[in-house]
Formats: structure tokens, C-alpha cells, sequence
């Protein structure tokens, strides 16, 4: 086997690694600064198409977004690994009308799919924080989750069961509630 | 590259659909592909 050439860019990436540097810092800056062959540019789609994320993006997670019954309430259906949910906005002010909330409730809708993959995969690191099979990395992740979502004062969608908090800007919580249910449930 | 591809990569890496492991493997790999092809 030949000897690997370390170039002074891999050389600076290892150093900064070594350092304790984020390491998708490191991987965003290589990826910005290198100069890429194509091969290498065919196995980075590649790899993007390996990677699967319900995102806004790649993967729209509202469905539909219709006013039920009463007109003061939507509904949206979303799919979080596979299984379909109904998301509930409701609110006694809400105003089928007007196009401002239905966006507003389908963005919910797209941040409450990120979240409940979140949780999911939070209760899944407690589980094995309590059986103690956890490892450094995961404790690392669920650390990171305890400090980043959980207290989610940032991120202004308190998930609390199946059901979500809300606010508008003007902070009044008080405006309506965002609930999350089986499909094979809501009606 | 591609502002595209970076880009995405960008929103992968920096927001919330990943996990932090995920994160990490999907550095990784990126690395491994990058410095992998270096002469």
C-alpha cells in the first residue's frame, strides 16, 4: 500500500479536529474550499440521495391543510418515519380566509414533523441512559438534545405529549394549541 | 462545487433534521470522500 500524502489542507482539517472543532464545521469548510473532481462531486450526491430527511425541503411533511367542521381549526396530515399524523391547529380566532394561517399552520406543521423525530429519538437515548447501555457519543447527543430542544425557549413550539404550544410574535400563548394524533384517530 | 450541493449539505449539517449522530457520520463521510480522493 502506498503512503498516504497528507496535503496542508488535510493537515490543517486534522489539527482543528484534534482541537475539538465541530466537525461538520470542518467537513461544511472542506467541502466550501476544496476543489472538487467530479467523481468526487458524483459521490457527494450520492450521498445526499443516501441521506433521507423529512425535510421541508426533500420531503414536503403537510399533506393537506383544510378547515374542519366548526371553521375555527385546521387540519394538517404529516408522516414522521412512516406513520401519517393529523396535525390539529386550532383556535378560536382562527380565520379560514385568511391565506396568512394556513401558511403559518403548515409551517407548524413542517417544524412539529422535525420535532416529533426529535423526540423520538430523545426518549430513544433515555432508554438506554436508564438501562445504562448508553454510549459516550449518544450521552453526548442526548446532552445536546436536553440542552437544545427540550427547554425549547428558543425555538418557541412547546411539545408537551402530543400537543404543542404555540405563539405569535407578540408573545400570547393563549391564541390556540397545536395537537398531534394518529391519523387512524382523528376525525 | 456546486452552491447547490453545498447548500444542502449546509442544511443538513447545521439544522435540525439530523440528529447529532447523524451529523457526525454524515462529517464523516464527507471527509472520507474529500480527502479520501487526494493525491
Amino acid at each position: 500500500m502506498e503512503p498516504v500524502q497528507i496535503t496542508p489542507k488535510a493537515s490543517s482539517d486534522i489539527a482543528k479536529l484534534a482541537q475539538g472543532v465541530n466537525r461538520a464545521e470542518v467537513a461544511l469548510e472542506a467541502l466550501k474550499e476544496s476543489e472538487l473532481t467530479p467523481k468526487q462531486v458524483q459521490q457527494l450526491e450520492a450521498l445526499l440521495k443516501k441521506v433521507s430527511v423529512p425535510s421541508a425541503t426533500t420531503s414536503p411533511a403537510v399533506g393537506e391543510i383544510k378547515t374542519i367542521d366548526n371553521h375555527q381549526a385546521v387540519v394538517g396530515q404529516i408522516t414522521v418515519n412512516g406513520q401519517q399524523l393529523d396535525t390539529l391547529l386550532s383556535e378560536g380566532s382562527f380565520n379560514k380566509l385568511r391565506s396568512d394561517q394556513h401558511k403559518y399552520a403548515e409551517e407548524l406543521g413542517y417544524r412539529m414533523a422535525i420535532r416529533v423525530e426529535n423526540r423520538a429519538y430523545v426518549d430513544s437515548l433515555l432508554a438506554k441512559e436508564e438501562d445504562k447501555s448508553i454510549n459516550a457519543a449518544e450521552a453526548n447527543a442526548l446532552k445536546t438534545y436536553r440542552e437544545r430542544y427540550l427547554r425549547d425557549d428558543q425555538g418557541r413550539l412547546d411539545v408537551v405529549g402530543r400537543g404543542v404550544r404555540y405563539w405569535y410574535d407578540d408573545d400570547s400563548p393563549s391564541v390556540g394549541a397545536l395537537f398531534v394524533r394518529a391519523s387512524a384517530e382523528s376525525k | 462545487m456546486s452552491d447547490s450541493l453545498y447548500e444542502q449539505f449546509r442544511e443538513l449539517l447545521t439544522g435540525e433534521t439530523l440528529s447529532a449522530d447523524e451529523k457526525e457520520a454524515l462529517s464523516r463521510e464527507i471527509l472520507a470522500i474529500i480527502f479520501g480522493e487526494e493525491e
